[in-house]
Formats: C-alpha cells, structure tokens, sequence
C-alpha cells in the first residue's frame, strides 16, 4: 500500500489529481456510474459468494470428515440412543445411539463421490452424443435423437431406479444408474448447441482449409460448447444428488453401514414422532447442498450466458 | 392437420416400441440372476435349475424378449414371480390410486405454479419477487421425501392436524398432495416468471401500449397468455416427474399405487411387476406428452397454420 501512495504523489500533487478526477466524473459520469454497477454486481453475486461457502463446509467434510467431528459416525452407544440436540452431540443422536452430525458430515463423502462421477459419465456421454449428432446431421443425428426420446419416456427416477434394482447394490451401479438418467438431456441440449455451431462460417473455412471433421470436432466445435456444457454440469450435480439420495432413501444400492443421507433419512423416519432432529439434519444436509449448488449454476450461467443475462 | 396427428401417433409408438425394450433389457439382460436371489443364498444348484425353468428365465436373452412382445401383443405382461397372479392385473388394480394423486398435485402444481410466477413477475425486482424466487429454489432443491416427512412433521406430529399415513379419506391425501404440488410448482413458477419478464420486452407490448391499453390488461391479458405456451409444453414433463415422485410419496405415506407396487416389487425382486409398472408409467408418459404436443395445434395459432 504505501509504495502506491509514494508512487502518485511522485506523478504530482495529490490535489490535482483528485480534481482531475472530479472533474471527470462530473463531466462524464463514467466513475460514479460503474461504482454503483460494481455494487449492484457484488449484490447480486452474494448468493453465489455464500453457496462457495457452504460448498467448501461440504468439500472439507467429504475430504476430512475426521477434522469436522471428533465422533464416529458407526459409534453405537446403547446409553445414547435418541438424545435431542445439545451441547455434546449438535445434531442429536439417533435410534441406533450414533451422533447425527458426524453422520451427516461423513454422508457428504458420498453424496459428492456419487454426484460427482455421475455427472461425469451423464455430462461425458451426453455430450459426445449431442455433439456428434448435432455436427453430423443426416441419419445418424435421426438415430441418435430418437434414441435420446426413448430414454426420455422413462421418467429419470423410475430410469436410475430400474437400473438399479438390475445391478448389484454398490456405490459403483448407484453411480452408473444415476449416470445413465443424466445423458439424453445432456445430449439433447448439446446437439442444439453443435447444430448451431456447425452453420457458422469458420466451421465452413476450417472444412475448405482441409481440417478432418475429428480436429474440427475438437478444435472449433467442443470448445464453442464449454460453457454450456459447465453450466449443465452444475445443474446436473443438484439433480443427481437428489436422485442419488432418493433411491438410497427407497432402500436402493446401499450394501454397507457408509453413512448415506437418503438411507439415513429412511432409517430413522419411523421415529419422526419422538426424533424430529434425526430426520430434520441430514435432509437439511441434502438441501443446503443442493441450493448451493443451484446458485453456483445460475451465477455461472449468468456469467457463460450473457445473451440469457441480459434477457431477464 | 390429420397428417400432423398421424405423424405424431407413429413417432410415440416407435418410442413406446423402444421403451419396452429399453425396460426388458436393463432388467433381463443385466447381470443378476433372478432365480438365486428369489431362492435364497442357501437354495440347492437343483432349486435354483428348476426355478429358472418354471419362471423361464433359463431361456436366451432373445426367446424371453420374443415371448414378452408376443404378450404384450394379447394384453399379457407377464406373471408375478411371487404371487403367480397375472402382472397386469397387479398393475391395474393399483393403477386409479396412482392416476388420482398425480393429476390433483398437477392441478395444484400448476395453479401455485403460475399464480407464483405472475406474482412474482408482476413484482420483478422487488423484495416481494425475490421471496418467491427463494421460495422456489427451496422447493426446487428439496427432496421429495424430505418435503414429505417435513410436512408430517409439522401438520401430524406437532400440530396434530392430519392423519400420518395411510389412503381412504380426503384427509389423509392432503399431505401427499401438497408435497407432491409444492415440489411440482417449483419449476412452473420459474418457467411462468421467465416467459413474462421476457414477454414484456417483446415488440407488441410496445403496440398494445401505444395503442392506448390498459397496463393491467397487457399484463394479466396478452404477455400472460403468451407465457402459458412453455408452460403447457411443460406440463407433459409435469406429469412426468410426478408419477415418478409418486413412488417416493406413496411409499413414504403408505398409500396405495402403483409406485409402492413397484418398491415392494423391487425389494421382492418380482421383476415381471417391476417391468410391468414402470412401462404402464413410461407408456403414460409418452400419451400425455403426446397429447400436450398435440394441444398445441388447437391453442398456439403459428402451429395450426403450419
């Protein structure tokens, strides 16, 4: 800070330069208008700013569960059982004596492990479909587009349910049943992008400049999709967080005792009418999370999207 | 216009074709073998053979595709590993419950929906908007059986006003309905939102103002009508996501439907009843969107021109 000061004061008096300034901004208003713009802007990023906050809790919870909690989460003790919250255990403790918030912090793990590669392979493959279909055209856009509309006559829900009731119980066919919900939207809205991307002029002079469809592919057309592809990529994450959690909570590929918010949640609802803190926190938990990430998206979209932006 | 409706009529059935495939595959072709599971770990290799060849399982992948077309062909989904009755039978008689809560939590759905979305269009910008807005995101960022057990939390538990669970009395459908309409009108609201705030930048609102209307009939009349036309598109999604809902709702409250039908189906590993529910939803699904894409051409006029 002072070598900035000293740095004005040796281009010249610091009056003038105030005068200077003043003088501007009453001539052309540019200064005092982009200050109100910049915190009218930082208003509006709050939500986001928060949802970073909160975000991180999680992110810090699923990496170092242990830091968050001095509890175990399979800490079973028959003098505990159903203890509402207070000082020792903040969250409670449920049926089974284990303390809710550790419970809740090690379920963070592997709500944003499934949420995670699930939106990998759901944003991965529904990308490399749309976009293939929507640069190609002709029948193999006809074939893949019809196939995303059969995917989509199963409701996303019954879908990843139906997948997992085939597949053996484990964390690995949660994630690839949550997955497979998440690419025929996906695909869909990319093959837009790529369908629009492909009648713009640089695509042609790429084609006339001898560039094979594979380095058009990946040279101009996937990076014109980045940015909704990123955008999708966060609502995606929400909605597989709450489908993850919804076939967990309907007793779906959960196969050990890894704390799990939506199994918790069906575990414990039978003592709705004496615990309400074992059913209230852990789908908090759920919610919280899911928000944040909801907001992240819409700022993000705000930011990727401005033609939308400006719109609204 | 009948070329349209034709058109349209064979473009469902190749998809309803497809998601019966779709269905069978992933439950018959996956690995998993239904006749161990049903048995039991401790099943004899003899009980499991003769299981097999009574459910008819120990068949190729492609005779038990050709053998389930051929049934649904005559109106036969399949028998019920457990009970041996007929699947269809199963399916039906769960059916109504199902019908029922969904389209009363559309109802409800789409009126908080669009009334939210006016309002909250109607005072866009201010405090009051931005308490919807976050009213919505809430909504639309809960899980459905969270909302659920919130809702019998409050209105049973604490309050004591409504049964917890259980069907038969308007009573007792009241909370399912308000979690599933609550959790629906989430995105309706934000859609109606979206449609008249961008509505009332378009071209004719500056026409229809010039030429002397009323502010409030441009509003309530002309930019409200024309943001109804996403909604309605929507409604076909809608009904989607509640019938799906609908599994989680109606095992949660103990009601009858066929979503519970299926999760009972599903923790039996009665794979003929879980096929046979899910297809009786996807096929309903596709006729409703069928009939919304089709509603278009009586309500939107650039349609029926075309």
């Amino acid at each position: 800070m002072k070598s900035l000061e000293q740095a004005t004061v040796d281009h010249g008096p610091p009056e003038i330069t105030r005068g200077a300034a003043a003088t501007l901004a009453h001539t052309r208003r540019v200064p005092a208008r982009s200050t109100v713009r910049s915190r009218i802007h930082a208003i509006k990023e709050l939500p986001a700013v928060l949802s970073i906050g909160v975000l991180s809790f999680f992110l810090a919870s699923a990496l170092f569960p242990q830091l968050m909690t001095h509890w175990l989460p399979t800490n079973m003790a028959a003098n505990s059982i159903l203890l509402p919250p207070g000082g020792a255990h903040w969250f409670g403790t449920d049926q089974f004596g284990r303390d809710v918030y550790s419970l809740v912090v090690y379920g963070a793990r592997q709500s944003m492990l499934i949420a995670g590669f699930s939106v990998l392979i759901g944003c991965g493959g529904g990308s490399l479909l749309g976009i293939i279909a929507g640069y190609a055209g002709g029948w193999i856009d006809k074939i893949a587009m019809r196939l995303v509309d059969i995917w989509l006559a199963i409701p996303s829900v019954l879908l990843a349910l139906a997948i997992a009731t085939a597949l053996p119980p484990s964390r690995r066919n949660l994630i690839i049943a949550v997955g497979f919900t998440l690419i025929p939207r996906q695909a869909r809205i990319l093959r837009g992008q790529a369908l629009a991307v492909r009648s713009r002029p640089f695509i042609e002079a790429a084609r006339a400049a001898g560039a094979s469809h594979w380095a058009i592919l990946r040279g101009h057309v996937l990076p014109h999709c980045f940015a909704q592809i990123f955008v999708l990529a966060t609502i995606n994450i929400a909605l597989s967080i709450l489908i993850a959690a919804t076939l967990t909570f309907l007793g779906l590929g959960q196969h050990d005792d890894r704390p799990d918010w939506g199994y918790l949640l069906s575990q414990s609802r039978s003592y709705l009418g004496i615990a309400w803190w074992s059913v209230t926190f852990p789908g908090l938990a759920i919610t919280t999370l899911v928000i944040s990430v909801n907001l992240l998206g819409d700022a993000l979209q705000r930011r990727l999207d401005p033609r939308r932006a400006t719109a609204r | 216009m009948i070329a349209r409706v034709i058109q349209r009529l064979l473009a469902s059935l190749l998809v309803v074709f497809g998601a019966v495939t779709a269905v069978f595959l992933i439950l018959n072709w996956l690995p998993g073998n239904a006749a161990e599971s049903i048995a039991g770990e401790e099943a004899s290799e003899q009980t499991i053979v003769a299981l097999s060849a009574r459910l008819g399982t120990d068949r190729g992948l492609w005779e038990q595709y050709h053998r389930y077309l051929a049934g649904l062909v005559h109106g036969d989904l399949g028998r019920s590993y457990v009970t041996g009755e007929p699947v269809l039978r199963h399916v039906a008689s769960q059916w109504p419950a199902t019908l029922q809560l969904t389209l009363v939590s559309s109802l409800v759905a789409v009126t908080l929906g669009t009334g939210l979305g006016v309002l909250s269009a109607r005072f866009a910008g201010r405090w009051f908007d931005q308490l919807i807005q976050a009213t919505v995101l809430l909504f639309a960022s809960m899980p459905t059986f969270w909302l659920g057990i919130l809702l019998m939390l409050v209105f049973s538990v604490q309050l004591g006003w409504l049964p917890v669970i259980g069907n038969g009395s308007v009573a007792q459908a009241i909370l399912p309905v308000a979690c599933l309409g609550l959790i629906g009108s989430a995105p309706l609201a934000r859609l109606m939102r979206e449609g008249m705030v961008d509505g009332l930048n378009d071209p004719y609102v500056t026409t229809l103002r010039a030429k002397g209307l009323l502010p409030a009939r441009v509003f309530y009349v002309h930019v409200l009508r024309n943001a109804l036309i996403p909604v309605i598109t929507y409604l076909g999604v809608l009904v989607g996501e509640l019938l799906s809902n609908a599994v989680v709702v109606e095992t949660l409250f103990a009601r009858q439907g066929i979503g519970r039908l299926t999760v009972e189906a599903i923790g039996q590993k009665d794979l003929p009843v879980v096929q046979g529910s899910i297809l009786f939803i996807a096929v309903s699904f596709v006729l409703i969107n069928l009939l919304v894409d089709l509603s278009y051409t009586v309500i939107d006029p650039r349609v029926r021109a075309q």
